[in-house]
């Protein structure tokens, strides 16, 4: 049956259900690779979860991944979970099943969680404008200011653009990040399209904090996390420094995996600053796949919780690669949750991606079937791979080796990506010369949204300072086009593109996909 | 019980004690056989559907399906008209009611492709002098928007069914109407905004949409028989007629035009012409060799711009799916893993569908004489399980059955409940001859009370006349004389000077306040010399 390593995560009632399952559900039609193999070997279909676990094993190995760790539940048991590689490269520490990562937007599910707990206290409802919890919130649109609900909140159709500058690489507080949105143009008209969202459901915390009294990281403390037992997750980051059995977050970068820092994700803690192991999401999977039942008992009522697995809007279908491969006929968003078709079944997912740290949750309601999956790797996609595979031993998929099919793709897009830069590479214009004496470019740039960027010539080199993420060296690309090395390691060169004025100065600088404005310089 | 689709009458929305009748038809076992196919393409589908039409007390439908860009059965069962005879064939037109608004869609997917319409482009920018109650949504309201229910606004039906106002006068005064959600946050569904649609193509091709969708899409299909008004049916001689159910029995009742709200649903046609449309869509805009639609303007009609929920009346048309939404002028929701595209129609008598399962290259088309039938979801069901060989698929009828009779249960109900809540030995405020006068409101239009020998008389437009009947205080009780609108209620209210000042009705779902004209017009000043 089920491998007992010293790191997989079974309980004896899990054990017991596995025995159950298997004379439940004959029917289940194993023809995955791995399903193949089980049938061949006449074993039950739950036995392919046994070959699970080398089928992970031997991916973590295809894909490079430091470290990582799985958990299948299925029907409020835990059948298969267990931890692959290392938490941190170069150090023996091996990933188990209490491994602590961040996992990222997977948080929003859980501030959506919040805020229906705070819809059956009556303390909030889905369609209430925001303004009535946060008499400040305020969007470039007045009527959009007016309009804009708790449900919009949610569902990424606000029509604001991604300004995940603002907590990203400027550093501004969660609070100066909701009043600097109100200078942003929408960038489409209300609820007319999805552009996914940290912001809002940084807003989104804060209307739990608003309406509950208490920071948003106590309310899910008390609320979600203690009455499911998630002893091992913490809300924030701070909580897991330094303490042990925790990931370290790790990025490739020039073809080489190293440490990075991990990035605080505070300002928009709502969004996704989450820090938990698999064995405790196990607890979050059954809680969510018993309709927000822990132990029998409701945290939710009914029909809240069925608001949140309800397809809120329509997102966008090229939302994830995996999409364009599985081909879904409904892509949808609920409250946190991306809800698609997939075989003729309902899936709820969602991925959680920070700085050197991947996370990915999907559900079969319908099968009461969950897998969650976090690694200490930048977008380590092999977390779809994961997912699928998992659906598919117990759905009866045909056989289909998710894992190389997505390593292609994957690495199809990542060819692509090259291929990009190096063309960026062939159309430089070689022999050029900056149309300006080099300290002319030096000087405030700012923006009402973003702020200041400021470029300073040091030793003949100019150097530009943007927040606390972008501090680096400028060197000429092409023209008025300098490309920036950034200090910190996470972030790729970029390039900066400087706008003379045609009179001797510099009007604006471009750099993130934002111009600023030469600031007035100073008498 | 009516299925939500989709022109259908408000009024009967009112309440009225809703049937259980015994009655069962004698099911007309004639049928001209299908040019295409003369034998069932599956066993038992014949016996199905005679079976289908006794349970669901249908007069007459007709069925036609599509496979892989062929005809393979098309087939009249039961009859035109009670009572009488004529067998329904593949030629007797029905009225397909909101399975016209798809029409409207592709006749605007015609005018994208020439680069004279953009999706994205706001409504009012085609349509001069347009304008919805909110300035934001009139500014930011777009063609997609008005062909995928998500204006803000609630039906309003009451504008066009029954009125006596045209085209032009019913989309000026959708300015009135007062968003029932906030812009774009959900599915409403809207029969004026496909009103607005269908003027939009009529303005940038500087005809009326009528002639747009004959020239467009009726000739090039060779849809000969078919129409956008009910205007030339009474010259034709195989036409079925509507019947519903009231007190028990299923009666004929009378065409409805519906000229005014063309766009969204006035289409009469029968199986074999409809054939051709399903042909196109499923051919993804070509039709015989020529591509009268681009595909991808097809696929964009076909594809979810707005989520519907699962839940009440829309549920009904797939309770199996995990997901619907509208596209534009289509449903699209799974079933077993296949996408489905339909839209079904309710008008006075008749209901139709038409629905794909584009991924099987696979159509039907379902046109029946009865009003609000579930029959053609129920027939349609069947005909994805034949086709799909779904395994232990459902007796659909039995499914349906248990939530009309469970629908019927609850209205009958509410009735008791309203009954039960009518206060005993309550008169009315004043004499009834002061209730007599002029109502208006400057959505609805006007509203007449006349006293007539002791009893009031109310008449709004030419279609609804009723008289009243005193319920308790202020409040009357109105039957329509034409009985398949079912019945309502009126409130007056008097003035804090004790004058009687407004009258409240609901106008299919919408309470509304009419105003009293000051002063009730005489008969000569009325009348210009």
């Amino acid at each position: 049956m089920i491998r007992h390593s010293s790191s997989s995560l079974i309980s004896a009632a899990g054990r017991a259900r596995l025995v159950a399952l298997a004379l439940a559900l004959p029917w289940l039609s194993p023809s995955t690779p791995l399903a193949a193999q089980s049938r061949a070997q006449g074993a039950s279909p739950p036995a392919a979860l046994d070959q699970l676990d080398a089928y992970v094993a031997r991916a973590v190995r295809d894909w490079h991944v430091t470290g990582l760790a799985i958990a299948v539940v299925k029907d409020d048991s835990v059948v298969f979970a267990k931890g692959y590689g290392v938490r941190e490269l170069g150090k023996p520490d091996a990933v188990d099943v209490h491994t602590r990562f961040a996992i990222g937007s997977t948080t929003k599910a859980m501030t959506a969680v919040a805020l229906g707990m705070l819809v059956d206290d009556g303390k909030v409802r889905w369609d209430d404008p925001v303004t009535n919890y946060l008499p400040g919130f305020q969007l470039a649109d007045p009527y959009v200011t007016r309009e804009l609900t708790v449900r919009d909140l949610l569902t990424h159709r606000g029509g604001l653009g991604n300004a995940d500058l603002l907590w990203s690489d400027a550093d501004y507080s969660g609070a100066e990040i909701a009043r600097r949105i109100r200078t942003l143009k929408p960038a489409y008209s209300l609820r007319s399209g999805f552009i996914y969202q940290n912001i809002m459901y940084a807003v989104a915390g804060d209307v739990v904090e608003a309406a509950s009294g208490m920071p948003w990281e106590a309310f899910l403390r008390s609320r979600i996390f203690a009455p499911l037992g998630m002893t091992e997750t913490e809300p924030l980051l701070a909580a897991v420094a330094g303490r042990p059995n925790v990931a370290a977050p790790h990025l490739e970068i020039g073809d080489t995996v190293r440490v990075i820092t991990n990035r605080a994700v505070d300002p928009v803690k709502a969004a996704g600053s989450v820090w938990s192991s698999v064995s405790d999401m196990a607890k979050w999977m059954r809680f969510i796949l018993d309709s927000g039942r822990v132990g029998g008992k409701r945290l939710l009522r009914d029909a809240t919780f069925r608001e949140l697995l309800t397809p809120q809007t329509i997102a966008p279908l090229d939302m994830y690669p995996t999409t364009t491969v599985i081909r879904p006929h409904f892509f949808t968003y609920g409250l946190g949750w991306f809800l698609h078709d997939y075989r003729g079944e309902a899936v709820a997912m969602h991925t959680g991606s920070i700085d050197g740290m991947s996370a990915i949750i999907g559900l079969l309601p319908d099968r009461r079937l969950g897998v969650y999956v976090l690694a200490n790797l930048d977008h380590a996609e092999l977390r779809h791979a994961l997912m699928y595979t998992v659906f598919d031993l117990y759905s009866g998929g045909p056989p289909r080796d998710w894992s190389a099919e997505l390593l292609k793709l994957y690495g199809g897009l990542r060819a692509q990506a090259r291929s990009a830069e190096r063309q960026q590479e062939q159309r430089r214009a070689t022999g050029t010369h900056p149309s300006l004496a080099l300290e002319r470019y030096a000087g405030t740039y700012t923006d009402p949204t973003f702020g200041d960027v400021v470029v300073t010539l040091r030793n003949g080199v100019l150097h530009l300072e943007f927040g606390r993420g972008r501090v680096g060296d400028l060197e000429q690309w092409q023209y008025d086009t300098f490309r920036a090395r950034w200090t910190d390691a996470r972030a790729q060169p970029s390039l900066v593109i400087f706008q003379p004025d045609g009179t001797g100065g510099v009007t604006a600088l471009r750099a993130f996909g934002v111009s600023f404005a030469r600031a007035p310089q100073a008498r | 019980m009516t299925l939500p689709l989709v022109i259908r009458s408000p009024a009967a929305a009112l309440v009225r004690a809703a049937a259980v009748a015994a009655v069962v038809l004698a099911a007309a076992t004639a049928a001209a056989q299908a040019p295409a196919a003369p034998h069932e393409p599956y066993p038992g589908l014949d016996a199905y559907v005679a079976a289908a039409l006794k349970t669901w007390k249908v007069p007459g439908a007709a069925v036609a399906i599509v496979r892989n860009d062929s005809l393979i059965y098309a087939k009249g069962y039961g009859v035109k008209e009670l009572g009488k005879p004529d067998p329904v064939d593949e030629r007797t037109l029905f009225a397909i009611g909101s399975a016209s608004k798809a029409f409207t869609s592709a006749a605007i997917a015609m005018l994208v492709d020439e680069k004279k319409v953009r999706w994205d482009d706001p409504a009012a920018g085609y349509l001069p002098g347009f304008q919805l109650f909110d300035p934001y949504a009139t500014r930011e309201l777009t063609v997609r928007d008005i062909l995928s229910h998500r204006s803000g606004l609630a039906r309003g039906d009451m504008l066009w069914y029954g009125s006596e106002l045209d085209r032009d006068e019913i989309l000026r005064r959708v300015r009135f109407l007062q968003p029932t959600w906030s812009f774009r946050s959900q599915f409403g569904y809207q029969n004026l905004m496909y009103l607005a649609a269908g003027q939009v193509a009529a303005h940038v091709e500087q005809k009326s949409w009528d002639d747009v969708i004959r020239d467009r899409i009726f000739t090039p299909l060779s849809m000969t028989s078919s129409s956008t008004s009910i205007k030339p049916l009474s010259s034709l001689p195989d036409v079925a007629s509507p019947h519903t159910e009231i007190d028990d029995t299923v009666r004929v009742i009378p065409w409805r035009n519906i000229d005014n709200i063309g766009p969204a649903g006035s289409i009469n046609s029968h199986v074999l012409d409809m054939v051709q449309w399903v042909r196109l869509q499923l051919g993804r805009g070509k039709f015989g060799g020529k591509q009268l639609i681009s595909a991808r303007q097809v696929d964009e009609m076909h594809t979810p711009h707005t989520i519907v929920r699962l839940e009440g009346a829309w549920k009904q048309m797939a309770p199996v799916a995990h997901l619907m939404a509208y596209g534009m002028g289509w449903f699209l929701n799974d079933y077993s893993g296949r996408l489905v595209v339909h839209h079904g129609g309710n008008i006075d008598g008749m209901s139709s569908l038409v629905a794909m399962l584009p991924e099987e290259k696979f159509g039907v088309v379902i046109l029946t004489n009865m009003n609000g039938s579930p029959l053609p979801y129920v027939l349609a069901q069947r005909l994805y399980d034949l086709q799909l060989r779904t395994p232990g698929t459902k007796d659909w009828s039995a499914e349906y059955k248990k939530i009309t009779d469970q629908q019927v249960a609850q209205a009958r109900e509410a009735m008791k409940k309203l009954e039960a809540q009518r206060v005993p030995n309550t008169r009315p405020s004043l004499p009834l001859l002061t209730y007599a006068g002029v109502y208006a409101d400057s959505l609805y239009g006007e509203v007449t009370v006349r006293e007539q020998s002791g009893k009031l008389q109310l008449s709004r437009g030419p279609a609804f006349q009723g008289e009243l009947e005193h319920w308790h205080f202020d409040t009357f009780r109105v039957t329509w004389g034409a009985r398949n609108l079912g019945r309502g209620f009126v409130t007056f209210r008097l003035s804090p000077t004790g004058k009687m000042d407004e009258l409240s009705m609901d106008m299919g779902g919408a309470p509304t306040n009419f105003k009293r004209r000051p002063e009730p017009r005489t008969a000569e000043a009325a009348t210009p010399r």
